[in-house]
């Protein structure tokens, strides 16, 4: 047993158990969120009563206990399957949209390096060679338990939902693995634990590629299935989309995988963007890599790395709850043509011009004119691009407040 | 800077353990290669063949060809399978038909999966299979190397397959396209 | 064949193969237990398709529509490409300045870029991706 199996296997179980923890809790802020948005109190009674044991709470402590009644009724709910469905793949779509979303976040090196005894132990996942990559393969994976739980559910909301899923889970994929090449052109490394030592105490990535952040973090929320991309759930069209169906724990296993995936998500921003495991950019306040340390002083960098890891990853989902409760959803011509006339080719310009800075050997600060330059090109063409008809046509119904005035007789 | 790698020290017991999961792989992936030659229903077809894939990627990792391995996983199971599932839906009245198999189709099958069985058996007896040790593996499979390998070595292959992904695309949008 | 196995990337994956047993593990304990613990009636209204309260119309398992057979081919050559780039943009920074290495480098890669490029204009152009 090497040391640096036994470090990332106590990492690994914590915060799986971390996370695990933290999803149904998330549960309750995103309903909390979207209760502020919309100016009610939302969940704020089911508290288990154990705020009247604790003088000077409330009784009901806000909702706490919300998750843990929710968890409970998942399990003793009926475990219904649809007469007409395909029973194998009816049942293994949960467990095919969870597994992968467990597995993909294992690369994020959370504490950073800890040094002892002269060798330089991970405090975090796993530091595999092909890092970032491994997060592709297992997010490639996702697609399956959304596009198996809508064809065997034998209902043509599922149907539809997982179509329009999978097209968009595969059509998002490609920017995603394009901003990933091009912060691995830049570094020339796919690891993530290098990718945050380079970063680290230095400057962000987001100050040289803001323009690549944000496309990121689009294609984040699209493959996650996230307002306002998703359509694949859509309440108003789908009733519930490919989990119509689904009742008891299996539904609650496809949102333990969307959340799964929106916290995997989170962290890969923050460690390609927002430098991981780093307080503040351009000051240097936590050790890096195969810096000598005292134990004590190392252990709490340990500590305060995963910290910081944790609050960033929870800002950014937050950031995603807002904006799921602000954005309206798109429509899907509209979906499909952000990613494939869009971002698919400002991605592609991204890459040729950071290229472009590492074949001159330029400084990197010469990829935040490089963004904007991109901008600018998309700017220019953009009225030379050719258009298609006008998809949103408005059908004057009379008495509708598009009727144009009809002509007395 | 990145010289002093956290190396494992002492991989004794866990190499023990690789044995076990290369069993376990193999068994996942006959075993479901299995279930998709005498499975009737053709989108569980596709399943078995997602956990076939799967298992062939797990065989990679084992043999520390990572980067294989991720794009197995990548190209096969995320990309040629959604592939296969959606030509599947496309073409199929239903796709839960129940496929039946001719006499003829079989025994056509069974001769050509013979040929097949034959041919790699020749291939193997003919490959010189040295035993290497871990360094040598490690550097043979190392990304860099095959960067290096493929775009100087390679190179032909390499921008025979970008050709290839153009006529792809081109005939893929020719036969679908819905104006002239 | 066992020998092949590098110890070091070994002890790296260890952490990975656990989290997968586990992750298996706890999908199949969820999917058994949810199945034991709930009740199980069937009825024949209760076993009908939902369809908004409506008697269900014809079958859910029909064909669709092409587009997304499209969607997946282009997917697919933009994946196959991306692929090959990964090897490239790992290699590419930390070539030798003073050989003519990079150069060579960032042409044969454009010209894989360039084919792909050509392939996505001329699908623009064919409304591939236009949905309406």
């Amino acid at each position: 047993m090497s040391a640096q199996f036994i470090a990332s296997l106590i990492i690994m179980l914590v915060m799986l158990h971390v996370f695990l923890g933290s999803i149904s809790y998330l549960i309750l802020l995103e309903r909390k969120v979207a209760s502020w948005i919309q100016h009610r109190l939302g969940p704020n009674r089911t508290g288990l009563p154990y705020g009247a044991f604790i003088p000077g709470l409330p009784k009901t402590l806000w909702g706490l206990g919300q998750p843990i009644a929710d968890a409970i009724k998942n399990f003793l709910k009926e475990d219904f399957i649809a007469p007409g469905a395909d029973r194998i793949l009816f049942i293994l779509a949960p467990g095919l949209a969870l597994i992968p979303a467990l597995v993909g976040w294992i690369i994020v090196p959370f504490g950073g390096y800890l040094h002892l005894n002269g060798t330089n132990l991970l405090m975090g996942g796993a530091p595999l060679n092909i890092g970032i990559i491994f997060v592709l393969a297992t997010g490639s994976l996702a697609v399956y338990g959304v596009v198996l739980g809508g064809f065997a559910s034998n209902n043509k909301y599922s149907f539809l939902g997982g179509m329009r899923a999978t097209a968009q889970m595969v059509s998002y994929e490609i920017p995603l693995g394009m901003t990933i090449l091009t912060i691995i052109l830049m570094y020339g490394t796919a690891r993530a634990d290098y990718l945050i030592e380079f970063q680290a105490g230095g400057v962000w990535n987001i100050i040289y590629q803001p323009v690549l952040a944000m496309m990121f973090y689009i294609c984040g929320l699209a493959e996650c299935n996230r307002a306002p991309f998703d359509l694949a759930e859509c309440e108003q069209e789908l009733v519930g989309g490919f989990h119509t169906e689904y009742s008891s724990m299996k539904f609650a296993l496809f949102f333990m995988g969307e959340y799964f995936h929106m916290i995997t998500s989170a962290a890969i921003f923050s460690l390609l963007f927002l430098g991981g495991w780093d307080i503040i950019p351009f000051v240097k306040l936590l050790p890096a890599m195969g810096e000598q340390t005292t134990l004590v002083w190392g252990i709490i960098a340990v500590l305060l790395k995963i910290g910081v890891f944790c609050g960033k990853i929870t800002f950014l989902i937050f950031l995603a709850m807002v904006i799921r409760w602000s954005l309206p959803r798109f429509r899907f011509d509209q979906l499909m043509r952000l990613a494939w006339q869009s971002l698919i080719p400002i991605s592609l310009m991204m890459l040729i011009m950071t290229g472009m800075v590492v074949f001159f050997g330029l400084n990197r600060w010469w990829l935040l004119p490089g963004n904007f330059l991109v901008v600018g090109i998309v700017y220019v063409l953009m009225p030379y691009l050719p258009k298609g008809p006008a998809v949103n046509r408005r059908v004057p119904l009379e008495g509708s407040r598009f009727c144009p005035p009809v002509a007395e007789a | 800077m990145f010289t002093t790698l956290a190396a494992g020290t002492d991989s004794e017991s866990l190499a023990q353990v690789a044995p076990f999961l290369y069993l376990i792989f193999a068994a996942i992936t006959i075993l479901s290669a299995w279930m998709i030659v005498i499975s009737q229903n053709i989108v569980r077809m596709a399943m078995y063949l997602l956990f076939t894939l799967g298992g062939v990627a797990g065989l990679y990792f084992l043999m520390s060809a990572e980067f294989l391995a991720a794009i197995q996983l990548i190209v096969y199971a995320g990309g040629t399978l959604i592939l296969i599932v959606f030509g599947v839906m496309l073409t199929s009245k239903n796709p839960f038909i129940r496929l039946q198999t001719m006499l003829w189709e079989r025994c056509v099958a069974i001769g050509l999966g013979l040929l097949l069985a034959m041919l790699m058996v020749i291939a193997l007896a003919n490959t010189p299979i040295k035993q290497t040790g871990t360094e040598a593996v490690a550097q043979n499979h190392d990304i860099h190397t095959l960067a290096i390998t493929m775009l100087s070595k390679y190179l032909v292959p390499f921008e025979v397959a970008a050709v290839l992904l153009l006529v792809v695309m081109i005939g893929a949008a020719y036969m679908a396209r819905r104006r002239a | 064949m066992l020998t092949l196995l590098a110890q070091e990337s070994f002890s790296h994956y260890g952490a990975v193969a656990v989290l997968i047993m586990m992750a298996v593990i706890f999908a199949v304990a969820n999917l058994i237990l949810t199945h034991l613990l709930g009740p199980q009636k069937q009825g024949k209204i209760k076993g009908m398709t939902y369809e908004s309260g409506m008697n269900p119309v014809g079958s859910a398992r029909r064909r669709f529509n092409v587009r997304f057979y499209i969607v997946a081919m282009s997917f697919l050559v933009f994946d196959v490409e991306i692929v090959f780039l990964y090897p490239w943009a790992t290699v590419f920074p930390s070539l030798s300045e003073h050989s003519d290495l990079p150069i060579v480098f960032l042409g044969r890669m454009l010209f894989f870029v360039l084919t792909t490029v050509i392939a996505f204009v001329y699908a623009w152009r064919k409304g591939v991706f236009r949905y309406d």
